[in-house]
């Protein structure tokens, strides 16, 4: 005869049990597992980007599956993103017309460009007064990525140019003003930006692998220092540290040129972040009650920046040795993320039955509508995510493009 | 090596040695008078205890994978599984009734199991095992319990020396520790990649 005080006790704890099952440790899973359909989605999403562009350069911002309807609206320093994944498609899946359509998207910046002093920043039509700073930073990476898919230096002197914004707008503690207000000639010193800061530290950063020598190492290493001390707290971040991928890709690749103790924390701790973030993902897609316990999804553009941060710092675990324990970690965390992301994308049998097929095939959609920056995160992210799969530890493209 | 203390430690806090001490000692009363395994009882539940969290280290990896659950997911659900023992230790000041002792082989029930292999342990062996891995969290098992075993082995000088109020509040303030073993636990899980 079992006590009835030993049962209650058995029963108390089935119940606990099953609310941790439930609540705490839902079933985690991954999505598509296969390395190649992965590598599919990312060359769906870059036949996205590159289907999509507009006669004057610009790509199609917004789109509704339901209502087959885009709404007219756009961002600069979006645009400047997607080229920037663009490039990174030419130089890493060799794809020229990714290349040809990212060349027509940075023509468009180009006729974009606000000159003021001894530099010129990506202003789009009513905001050329007051230039951001994220735009013209992502403008830098894009002709950084295309210098390093195709050695063609033809934008080298408006790369210096474009740079030469964001140190004109950096401050004494490593941080940026977020725009140079052109009618009063002074810098906006009000507004503020999360991301601004991890962008123009990752477009210093590769300022100084293209042109060594002439000092953007000092304001790259300026900005890192800002990042990785100071902007949680400025910017009242509530769970630092702010899961911020242009950083990810800043310290990739600063690692070479020596990272601090301090800084090695911050990247340890970022990989925590974004791979809470990825478990948490895996959680929602491993039951109904994942998903219902851990809310909704987030877009591919937020779900991309988690595997592009991630990969960023597998490539600084994979170049320092301090971090090496995390490094199997992160490729699994990866390998999760972009299988997510692969099995989240719409495919052309999905796609057909909608009323533009080539706006919905390879996009990812959320509440269904995509932005172009979905695929674009989502793209660079299991393109990378790849390359930690692969133990390619570089992020330049092996060969080049002519 | 500090893996291993870390895990030691943590897992020496979820076998609560203070809170058993009153059990213990009912127990080894019990079975004097009997005089049946006088003398017998802490090497008895002590191995048993050492052979059921050794099964739980060797068996974390394919149990976790059988829950589909990462191991840094699993540290928040221990931190919890943790939390009823620590919320009794803090109550009472003591993991088992004294009631509880009376069953034909107390060594084995309730005193290995559930007072030293109980869910808490359980929880954090497989914890321990997926942070560390299995050879250290096996190496942690072991220290625990021999640390566990040589403090309830002078349990009864400690009653005489300190008195019962005393391990009372020793009891208490384990259910403190375990409650800042299962916060660590959970934050560890949750910044880890």
């Amino acid at each position: 005869m079992i006590a009835r005080g030993t049962l209650l006790s058995f029963g108390l704890w089935i119940v606990l049990l099953a609310f941790v099952r439930v609540a705490v440790i839902p079933p985690e899973s991954c999505g598509v597992e296969s390395e190649e359909r992965i590598a599919e989605a990312a060359v769906a999403a870059a036949a996205w980007m590159t289907r999509n562009q507009n006669a004057d350069g610009t790509y199609v911002y917004l789109y509704y599956n339901e209502s087959d309807t885009s709404p007219i609206a756009y961002n600069e320093v979006r645009h400047a993103g997607v080229t920037m994944s663009l490039y990174q498609a030419a130089g890493r899946l060799g794809d020229r017309e990714a290349l040809a359509t990212a060349d027509n998207a940075l023509a468009w910046m180009e006729e974009n460009l606000v000159r003021h002093d001894d530099w010129a920043a990506l202003a789009s039509e009513g905001r050329a007064d007051r230039p951001a700073l994220g735009a013209s930073a992502l403008m830098v990476v894009s002709m950084a990525e295309r210098r390093l898919a195709t050695a063609d230096t033809q934008y080298d002197d408006l790369m210096r140019e474009v740079g030469r914004y964001l140190t004109a707008l950096q401050r004494d503690d490593g941080g940026f003003h977020v725009a140079w207000q052109i009618d009063i000639d002074a810098p906006d010193t009000v507004g503020r930006s999360r991301f601004y800061p991890g962008e123009a530290l990752w477009a210093l950063a590769l300022l100084h692998e293209a042109f060594p020598g002439e000092g953007w190492d000092s304001h790259a290493r300026d900005a890192l220092q800002f990042v990785t001390t100071l902007r949680d707290d400025v910017e009242d971040v509530d769970f630092p540290p702010l899961a911020d991928q242009w950083t990810a890709y800043g310290l990739a690749e600063m690692v070479e040129w020596g990272l601090t103790d301090q800084q090695i924390d911050y990247a340890r701790d970022l990989a925590g972040r974004f791979g809470l973030l990825v478990r948490t993902a895996s959680q929602r897609e491993g039951s109904w009650y994942g998903s219902l316990v851990r809310g909704e999804d987030a877009r591919a553009s937020g779900v991309g920046t988690w595997a592009e941060g991630l990969a960023g710092l597998w490539r600084v675990a994979a170049n320092d040795d301090r971090l090496a324990d995390i490094k199997n970690k992160t490729e699994e965390r990866l390998h999760c993320i972009a299988g997510i992301l692969a099995d989240r994308q719409f495919d052309a049998e999905e796609a057909a039955g909608y009323g533009t097929p080539g706006l919905v095939e390879g996009a990812w959609f959320h509440e269904g509508e995509t932005r172009m920056d979905d695929q674009q995160h989502a793209f660079s992210g299991i393109t990378y995510a790849l390359d930690a799969l692969a133990e390619h530890k570089m992020r330049e493209p092996e060969e080049t493009l002519e | 090596m500090t893996d291993i203390l870390r895990a030691a430690v943590g897992i020496f806090a979820t076998l609560a040695p203070f809170g058993l001490i009153p059990a213990f000692l009912a127990a080894s009363r019990d079975a004097r008078e009997e005089n049946a395994r006088a003398g017998r009882t802490l090497p008895l539940a002590g191995i048993t205890a050492l052979v059921v969290l050794l099964v739980a280290v060797l068996l974390a990896d394919p149990f976790l994978d059988f829950l589909d659950v990462s191991a840094e997911n699993f540290q928040a659900a221990a931190a919890v599984i943790m939390l009823p023992l620590a919320a009794r230790l803090l109550w009472s000041g003591h993991s088992l009734g004294l009631s509880d002792v009376a069953t034909s082989r107390p060594w084995l029930l309730p005193l290995a199991i559930p007072g030293l292999a109980g869910p808490a342990s359980l929880g954090a062996v497989v914890a321990y095992s997926g942070r560390y891995g299995e050879a250290d969290a096996a190496i942690a098992v072991a220290i625990a319990i021999m640390a566990a075993s040589a403090l309830l082995y002078a349990a009864g000088f400690l009653q005489r020396a300190l008195g019962e109020r005393a391990i009372g509040v020793l009891g208490r303030l384990s259910g403190a520790l375990i409650v800042a073993i299962a916060v660590e636990l959970a934050v560890d899980g949750v910044r880890s990649v």
